[in-house]
């Protein structure tokens, strides 16, 4: 009977520190597992919630993510089109990604026309890309610049001036009496500039992906990545803890 | 010894993959020669969004341009259309004839590897091939090791070139 006695007190000292503990650990656990519940339901519904589709535009978020400005930003067409580096924008609105050298671009009735040395795109006014016409779909090679005049666009290329028939089909070598009034950038005023800025770096990062590095702790780097793993072990921690103490108060029931 | 056969060897390498990129027909050679020397000016298909929804099941990716601009001559038609393989679109001709491909040729090939689909025992396979209700080739097109992603590009571009043919003909 005496060797019994300290192996209870020893138990019951135990389960006593065990709920302290329990009980501490859980208040900070609610914390994680509301948070860690809460990103988790929504990167399950990520295509519902559309967050891959939603940017950010915090400047501090941007900055922390080392998202660089571009390097090239220029306005057209009153300032409606803009290039940012690859990135071409009608107001707000991306339109394509260029991967040839960008040329030009400008209004031309109710389309509007994008150039670069390889591709003319058509957009409508909606933004809706109409066509992409390459050198293989009949369109002059290496385009140096544009001119988009009332009733004809006009390319200088490698090889001449060409011009385009009214649905850009065919495009006709053409010599000018008077030299075309090619496409410029327009000046912009400092905010339209920080605004493009502001527009480029947003595409880079989405909610998704700020929601997927607070899930698993990437967004402070390493040091979040250690504190979630921590947190993780104490969850873990919680749960064996529980179990023991909920065992031993159902074998003192009985 | 080993530097000079080791040199020897990464310049042949990149002188193959250099070799892969090129243009072998411009897409006006191909029109002519499809029909029989005639060029007949280009005319236009304008997309509906639900033709854009079966082009994007066929293409098996997003497919977002309103028109597609193509050849006819006596309900033959010609396009010239681009997939890319693995990271650079592939610019292929399909001439069509009586719902079945007449031919397909590879006008312009822009990655380093892959370029075997332009060769005529490869390309020929597509030869009288046409489309089930399903959209999908009536024929089995044998893949080529290495070219796996061209080749499905080719058979894309086939299945999108035979499915055009049919609306421009049922619209017409």
């Amino acid at each position: 009977m005496n060797k019994v006695k300290p192996k209870k007190t020893l138990h019951i000292k135990l389960v006593r520190h065990l709920r302290e503990w329990h009980r501490t650990l859980g208040i900070w656990a609610a914390f994680f597992l509301i948070f860690l519940s809460v990103t988790g339901i929504a990167l399950n519904h990520t295509e519902r919630l559309s967050l891959a589709h939603q940017t950010i535009t915090s400047t501090l978020l941007l900055d922390h993510y080392g998202i660089n400005s571009p390097n090239d930003v220029r306005f057209y067409q009153d300032n409606r089109l803009i290039l940012t580096n690859n990135l071409i924008w009608l107001d707000k609105k991306l339109l394509v990604e260029i991967s040839s050298r960008f040329v030009a671009m400008g209004k031309f009735k109710q389309l509007w026309l994008v150039a670069t040395d390889q591709y003319l795109f058509l957009f409508n006014e909606a933004g809706e890309l109409v066509d992409k016409i390459s050198v293989a779909t009949g369109l002059p090679s290496a385009i140096v610049t544009m001119s988009v005049a009332q009733n004809n666009v006009i390319i200088d290329t490698s090889k001449g001036y060409y011009q385009a028939d009214d649905d850009f089909l065919t495009w006709q070598a053409i010599a000018t009496l008077k030299e075309p009034s090619w496409l410029q950038p327009s000046d912009a005023i400092d905010q339209q500039i920080m605004q493009a800025v502001e527009l480029y770096r947003s595409q880079f990062l989405t909610w998704e992906r700020i929601i997927v590095d607070a899930h698993s702790g990437r967004i402070f780097g390493l040091f979040g990545v250690i504190f979630m793993d921590i947190a993780a072990i104490l969850l873990i921690l919680l749960s064996l803890s529980g179990l023991y103490i909920w065992i031993r108060y159902a074998n003192a029931k009985r | 010894m080993n530097k000079i056969f080791f040199t020897l060897l990464l310049f042949c390498c990149l002188q193959c993959s250099a070799l892969a990129k090129g243009v072998y027909q411009t897409s006006e050679q191909f029109i002519v020669h499809a029909f029989n020397g005639d060029m007949p000016s280009a005319k236009v298909l304008w997309l509906s969004k639900e033709d854009k929804l079966l082009i994007a099941e066929i293409m098996q990716h997003k497919f977002n341009r309103l028109r597609l601009r193509y050849w006819l001559k006596d309900n033959e038609t010609v396009w010239v259309l681009e997939e890319i393989g693995k990271e650079k679109p592939i610019t292929v001709g399909v001439h069509i004839s009586k719902n079945m491909i007449a031919e397909l040729k590879v006008l312009a090939f822009r990655e380093s590897r892959g370029d075997e689909v332009r060769h005529e025992f490869f390309t020929s396979q597509f030869r009288s091939a046409s489309i089930d209700n399903k959209n999908k080739l009536s024929q089995h097109i044998d893949g080529i090791t290495g070219a796996t992603m061209s080749v499905r590009a080719l058979k894309k571009v086939a299945r999108l070139a035979l499915w055009l043919h049919k609306k421009v003909l049922i619209s017409s």
